[in-house]
């Protein structure tokens, strides 16, 4: 299966992805998510996206998190 | 003796049962305290509990993931730790999300922390099929592990012997990758100094040795990645390594509840229309619920006043003796405890929507719209609550994690026409509109109070709030059952924490106002001949470019700090008519136009005294609290301004 890489803005709910690299995340967001454990190649799962279309609900490690599509777009991810 | 007493410091993530462990260790026996050197902002509590001969001082920690940035929270948990060593630190994680959780506790053992792990949530652990075998996980980690369940007494016993069995620091510092540790060895020179080397590499000052920027250097480009990342990884990799030889994952099917509940509250047809619900609820619950209560402590001092009053003349006490009683004593106490019945069954519905997790979906719901405010989602409870009363709306603020999101909803929640808006509004609409218009008007000034909040928001957030950053990553806790005992403690510590510190200082300023209100000896109380009814003059032409330039205005507006409400009150003092009277005296003073800008002025200048005090108290600034109420006197007389001067240009 190719692998490929897209933003974590644009992975489709359902879907598992691995985080690849941290493009337009300011410093301190980067830090604060590598501490919630998406360090690079962990596995992300994309759960689904509030009524209003933002933020986004994410599961990292077991745990629930929700993030903005605007910082979303500044992490780069792989499929597996 | 001294050896009977221990330091204990609860430290670990935000939602893994931190608080619950505080309360359910110390009962009601806590108190909030400061952290030395710090302003405020982020409380600490403290408490007392005893076991086996043995008493404890326990500090709740700041909730954190991690202590290594510079964000205050985090700044505040190393700092004590590092500085008043505690005897005992006890880590409580979520067993059902342990790989997260550790990553704080391998921080806790390279500070060099005497700790205990308590493994809390076990059975959520268990139902989602981890096998945790906690005698190898302490093996692993150098420290007593114990099993514990916050919300019962499960392990109590256990977590108490070992924080008695006063363990020493972990001697089995975590292994990271050979590069790594070489450098780490570099800067600490012995095993104690190895939190501060990480803490020195993850963070760069200007003023930092040249050793320590070259070594990040080389590291970063040895790794090729950021030494954030770098360490985050080591740290996570030594992490998995434990929990490869410590925990069995038995069955992934059993998924947990919490994604199929979430698939429901969060759903795109249906998250909404249950939040609305809930919310209705809530607001019915607070202020209908309320209102019954609030009454019988209305009627009791009232009563309590009277009799007071009617003993004070048998006894023929001096007038201005039986006015300071009456009117400032029990009228300044009863104007404080009358909140109560709302903060109470606020502070109760919060915590149950906090405790089971529902808030944090809030604030996911909300996100879109109160971010286009510069706000968080979970703003908007407050918001929603100050339509009722914004003493409890102000207090509402500190579920927000930001210092920024909380003061900038202090300063928006008071814009949301309170309860005791109401009369003054039933008053004048009642005269001066006709019965036709009258819902209209009424409307109109709900609405006007949301767009004025809308216009500041966005005023503020492009002068004072710039600096704060808009952007957040929101952990979202699993669903769980609240317990009972839980939410009562959290209720009764809030509700406390109002009747001491903003009952002593509300009540000093009632007195202050009554004194005004009373001096010289023998006027009437309120009139115009007493101090108040001198400074009313003297300020009433303030408001006249507003169309009510005169003192008796001035003077209910005045009184108006103490409750909105006793603006109506004063009129009638002031005129020496009852309040059904008034009409005739008021269509007098005022024209239609005049009354609908003294009504936007009520609606928007500070709600009253006990607002103002609790915003002081949640603030933590005096500074900031004069900011605050500077800005809703001249935010009230710019609109004010702008609705009888347009008014009149129009017309009217």
């Amino acid at each position: 299966m190719q692998k490929t890489s897209m933003s974590l803005r644009d992975v489709k709910p359902g879907l598992t992805v691995q985080i690849a690299k941290f493009n337009g995340v300011s410093e301190d967001l980067r830090r604060r998510l590598l501490e919630l454990g998406m360090t690079c190649g962990s596995r992300v799962t994309v759960c689904g996206e509030a009524p209003l279309g933002d933020p986004i609900v994410l599961e990292v490690k077991g745990c629930r998190l929700a993030l903005r599509k605007k910082e979303a777009e500044g992490i780069e991810v792989k499929t597996i | 003796m001294s050896d009977k007493k221990l330091t204990v410091a609860l430290a670990g993530n935000p939602n893994a049962g931190k608080t619950t462990l505080f309360n359910a260790l110390t009962g009601m026996r806590n108190h909030v305290g400061n952290w030395p050197g710090k302003t405020v902002s982020v409380e600490r509590m403290e408490g007392k509990a005893e076991y086996n001969g043995y008493t404890f001082e326990i500090v709740d920690l700041p909730g954190t993931y991690s202590l290594s940035s510079r964000a205050l929270d985090e700044e505040i948990a190393a700092e004590y730790l590092r500085n008043e060593k505690p005897d005992v630190v006890v880590n409580i994680v979520d067993a059902a999300h342990l790989e997260r959780n550790l990553y704080l506790t391998m921080q806790l053992i390279e500070l060099g922390c005497p700790l205990v792990l308590a493994l809390n949530m076990n059975k959520y652990a268990e139902a989602e099929g981890f096998v945790i075998d906690t005698n190898k996980l302490s093996k692993l980690l150098g420290v007593p592990v114990v099993k514990i369940e916050a919300i019962d007494k499960t392990g109590r016993e256990d977590l108490l012997k070992a924080i008695i069995g006063k363990p020493a620091a972990s001697n089995i510092l975590p292994r990271y990758s050979e590069e790594l540790e070489e450098h780490i060895a570099e800067i600490a020179k012995t095993p104690s100094e190895r939190f501060d080397a990480l803490f020195a590499l993850l963070n760069n000052t200007e003023d930092e040795p040249a050793e320590i920027t070259s070594t990040r250097k080389h590291i970063e480009n040895m790794c090729g990645a950021d030494i954030a990342e770098v360490i985050a990884d080591a740290r996570y990799a030594y992490i998995a390594g434990v929990l490869h030889e410590s925990v069995h994952h038995m069955q992934a099917g059993g998924k947990s509840q919490t994604g199929r509940i979430d698939r429901i509250l969060t759903n795109r047809w249906l998250g909404f229309p249950i939040f609305a619900l809930i919310m209705y609820v809530i607001f019915q619950l607070v202020f209908t619920l309320g209102a019954p209560p609030m009454e019988w402590i209305e009627t009791f001092f009232g009563w309590l006043g009277e009799v007071c009053g009617e003993g004070l003349a048998a006894v023929s006490a001096p007038d201005w003796v039986t006015s300071l009683v009456v009117d400032g004593i029990i009228g300044g106490v009863g104007g404080v405890i009358v909140f109560l019945p709302n903060i109470i069954i606020m502070f109760f519905l919060l915590s149950i929507m906090e405790a089971s997790g529902y808030l944090a979906r809030v604030a996911v719901l909300m996100d879109r719209i109160m971010h286009a405010l510069g706000l968080h989602g979970k703003s908007f409870i407050p918001m929603i609550l100050g339509f009722g009363c914004s003493v409890p709306a102000i207090m509402a603020t500190r579920t927000l994690e930001s210092e920024r999101d909380r003061k900038l909803t202090m300063l928006l929640t008071p814009y949301m026409s309170c309860g005791a808006r109401m009369p003054v509004y039933i008053l004048f609409v009642g005269i001066f509109f006709a019965p036709e218009w009258q819902g209209i008007a009424m409307f109109a000034l709900y609405f006007l109070g949301i767009v004025v909040a809308l216009l500041v928001g966005i005023a503020l957030r492009h002068t004072v709030f710039k600096a704060g950053k808009t952007e957040f990553v929101l952990e979202l806790p699993p669903y769980r059952l609240p317990t009972i005992k839980g939410v009562l403690l959290h209720t009764w510590n809030n509700a406390k924490e109002f009747l001491v510190r903003a009952g002593t200082i509300i009540f000093a300023a009632c007195l202050v106002v009554w004194l005004l209100a009373s001096l010289p000896f023998g006027v009437e109380y309120g009139s115009l001949d007493s101090v108040l009814g001198m400074i009313g003059s003297a300020i009433a032409p303030i408001f006249e470019p507003l169309g009510f330039g005169f003192a008796e205005a001035a003077v209910a507006i005045i009184m108006g700090l103490l409750a909105k409400e006793v603006v109506v009150g004063t009129f009638g003092t002031l005129f020496g008519v009852g309040e059904e009277a008034l009409g005739d005296v008021l269509i007098n003073l005022f024209t239609p136009l005049s009354s609908v800008s003294f009504m936007v002025f009520v609606l928007l200048y500070v709600p009253c005294l006990a607002a103002l005090f609790t915003i002081k108290k949640e603030s933590g600034s005096w500074k900031f609290t004069i900011f605050a109420a500077a800005l809703m006197l001249v935010v009230a007389w710019v609109v004010s301004f702008i609705v009888y001067q347009g008014g009149l240009l129009l017309g009217f």
